[in-house]
């Protein structure tokens, strides 16, 4: 009898909290704003790039690769692909070069608004090759809002 | 802490409210489980990251809400546990873990399936300490899910896991916890801030509680060894006398952690249950079968030891059914202690109501308490059934265990009527219970004793 009971509370207390965290995730991601578009599900290309390629193809390539060994994508997400709490979908419609340098390695006003910790991952880029961080900036300007 | 008077804390078990206060308990419990989840969809909070992200990470802060009240859960907070009877708190306890472990389970299982980047490596040099941190914590919690759960198969001696457990589960929670609070996304914002210090320093308090408090209070109420006496079956009986006032009140039936000769500090302690009479208040009797480690010591326990009572626990009680027309006794070996008490206090009453006792013992020299039980048929309307695995030669009573074929016909006329109690090992309990329900005894009728909580 009491055992029964036990064994129900236990089922209800599960069911609460899927259902409490769907709710939560369903309520926390609408309705989806100007600036914080719902990421796209994986693999979805995004407009942006294709359109707005402004550098050469072979450094958008170069870019990329820098960006996956890096790892940039545990803290950030571009198109739903890696980390959804940073994502990095427009920062080229509102960043230019020397921000987006700046941003990336946790220099200049980045290092004053970034925690001291994700500053400290982030100064280790700076010892990066210099022609690796231009593709990288080259190809994080290409990222732009789709229209 | 001296009771000169019954302590209105065992009076407060059999209470006609009880109903009302145990839900009022689980209401508490849900609300404090639910409480991280709630205070997630309680108000403004930075943008979400999609749903498949939020889900994931709530399931975490649902695992880690439940896993929390694990803690409360053993701390044997008498008033919590009383409306349910403090067995079932621990049987839940087992059940929670599961929950809770699944729950924490998913959260990294989904995030390692939909955002794999985010997880990066494992290797504790190169990863963020707050992701070691939750991988260890998930490892913790699994480890003692799985040392729990097989602790005979693993052959885990008991004191070595008690201590292990206690060790894992405050380490799993204090890095689940620091966890939560180094990634901050859901937890930094104002107000949430300190919510969520006050809600973790919550357990701290409670683990507090358990190692602090309560053996402190033992302390103050000290009881000494007055006999150890030998009985029937390989078994002892201890009796403790308070060194102030009169000893603690408590039910039939119910039960105590009791530590000998050590500090309560150590944590050493068994459950037994009571086997003297309740209106008896100068002395405490338990009755204890050799079994293992502790219980194998007790015959060189020494009078005058000092001793520490931690109770009275359980709903194992004739007094949460004043008005049941007569009670039904199957106990088993060492099973039968509870009983003796029930038995004596109720013969100290003058109870007259029809009581039927049905005991499974070994062989007829093993009976325990085999001549009291034929006194008290003076005293009490009890009938006496003795069931014998190895019976003597001439023996014409049931033979084997409490079979249904043995119990069916000897309960038959009292299935509809009489509360029932049932302690004993575990198969015999389990198939006690499957035939008294075969037998039309509705489960509310049917009280059970487990003598293995953990
Ligand atoms: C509610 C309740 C009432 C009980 N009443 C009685 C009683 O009246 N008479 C009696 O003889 N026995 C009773 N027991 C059983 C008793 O607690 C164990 O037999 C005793 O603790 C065994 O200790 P040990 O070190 O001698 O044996 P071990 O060989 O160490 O253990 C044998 C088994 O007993 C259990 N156990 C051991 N230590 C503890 C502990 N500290 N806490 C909980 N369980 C433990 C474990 O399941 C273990 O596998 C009761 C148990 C419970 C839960
Ligand atoms: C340890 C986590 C972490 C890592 C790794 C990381 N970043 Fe960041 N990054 C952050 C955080 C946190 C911010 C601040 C985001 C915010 O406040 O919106 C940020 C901001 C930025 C911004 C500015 C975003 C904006 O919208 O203003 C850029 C650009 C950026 N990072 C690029 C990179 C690149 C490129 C890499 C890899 C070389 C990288 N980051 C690696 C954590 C990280």
């Amino acid at each position: 009898m009491r055992e029964r009971i036990a064994r129900a509370i236990c089922m209800l207390t599960i069911g609460v909290v899927v259902a409490l965290s769907l709710l939560f995730a369903s309520v926390h991601n609408e309705p989806p704003t100007e600036n914080a578009p719902l990421p796209p599900e994986k693999g979805a290309s995004v407009a942006g790039v294709a359109a707005s390629a402004v550098a050469a193809p072979v450094d958008l390539a170069k870019g990329k690769s820098v960006y996956a060994a890096q790892k940039c994508s545990s803290c950030h997400s571009i198109a739903g692909d890696g980390n959804p709490r940073y994502p990095l979908d427009s920062v080229g419609s509102h960043l230019n070069r020397e921000d987006l340098l700046a941003w990336t390695t946790g220099t200049g006003a980045a290092a004053d608004i970034l925690p001291p910790g994700i500053v400290r991952r982030k100064q280790r880029y700076r010892s990066l090759p210099q022609d690796n961080l231009d593709a990288l900036v080259s190809y994080l300007s290409t990222l732009k809002a789709s229209k | 802490m001296n009771t000169a008077t019954p302590s209105p804390r065992a009076d407060r078990v059999p209470g006609s409210s009880r109903v009302g206060r145990a839900a009022a308990w689980i209401a508490l419990y849900l609300a404090l489980a639910l409480a991280p989840l709630a205070m997630l969809l309680a108000g403004p909070l930075p943008a979400g990251g999609g749903r498949r992200w939020d889900f994931a990470l709530a399931l975490g802060f649902g695992g880690l809400g439940v896993l929390g009240l694990q803690f409360a859960l053993t701390a044997r907070f008498r008033r919590a546990t009383a409306p349910f009877g403090i067995d079932i708190i621990y049987y839940f306890h087992r059940y929670a873990a599961l929950v809770g472990v699944a729950l924490v389970g998913a959260h990294y299982a989904l995030l390692r399936l939909w955002f794999p980047e985010t997880l990066g490596t494992a290797n504790p040099l190169e990863a963020p300490g707050h992701l070691t941190a939750a991988r260890v914590s998930l490892v913790l919690f699994f480890l003692l899910t799985v040392s729990s759960l097989a602790r005979k198969q693993l052959r885990l001696e008991y004191d070595t896991w008690r201590i292990a457990h206690a060790v894992m589960a405050v380490s799993a929670m204090v890095l689940a916890i620091g966890h939560v609070l180094a990634v901050g996304h859901y937890t930094a914002a104002a107000w949430r801030g300190s919510v969520w210090t006050v809600y973790s320093a919550l357990w701290i308090l409670v683990a507090g509680y358990i190692r602090i408090v309560r053996p402190w209070s033992l302390l103050r109420q000290p009881y000494r060894v007055v006999s150890v006496a030998p009985e029937r079956g390989r078994s002892w009986t201890l009796t403790v006398a308070p060194v102030r006032g009169a000893a603690l009140a408590f039910r039939p039936g119910q039960f105590a952690w009791l530590s000998l000769g050590c500090s309560p500090f150590r944590a050493r302690e068994h459950p037994f249950s009571f086997s003297g009479s309740a209106a008896d208040r100068t002395q405490l009797r338990f009755t204890i079968k050799e079994l293992g480690d502790f219980t194998r010591t007790l015959r060189d326990v020494a009078p005058g030891s000092v001793s520490y009572v931690d109770g009275p626990h359980g709903v194992f009680t004739p007094d949460c059914f004043p008005a049941a027309p007569g009670f039904v006794f199957l106990t088993g070996g060492v099973g039968l202690a509870p009983v003796m008490s029930m038995l004596r206090t109720l013969a100290d009453r003058g109870d007259r109501r029809p009581l039927q006792l049905i005991h499974g013992s070994r062989a007829w020299d093993e009976v325990l308490f085999r001549e009291e039980l034929s006194a008290l048929q003076s005293r009490l309307a009890l009938g006496v059934v003795h069931v014998l695995q190895e019976p003597p030669p001439g023996w014409d009573g049931p033979v084997g265990v409490l079979s249904p074929d043995v119990i069916a016909p000897l309960i038959a006329s009292r299935a509809a009527t009489d509360v029932f109690f049932v302690c004993g090992p575990k198969p015999m309990t389990a198939s006690v219970q499957r035939t008294l329900r075969s037998q039309g005894v509705s489960l509310r009728r049917v009280q059970t004793e487990h003598f293995d909580m953990a």
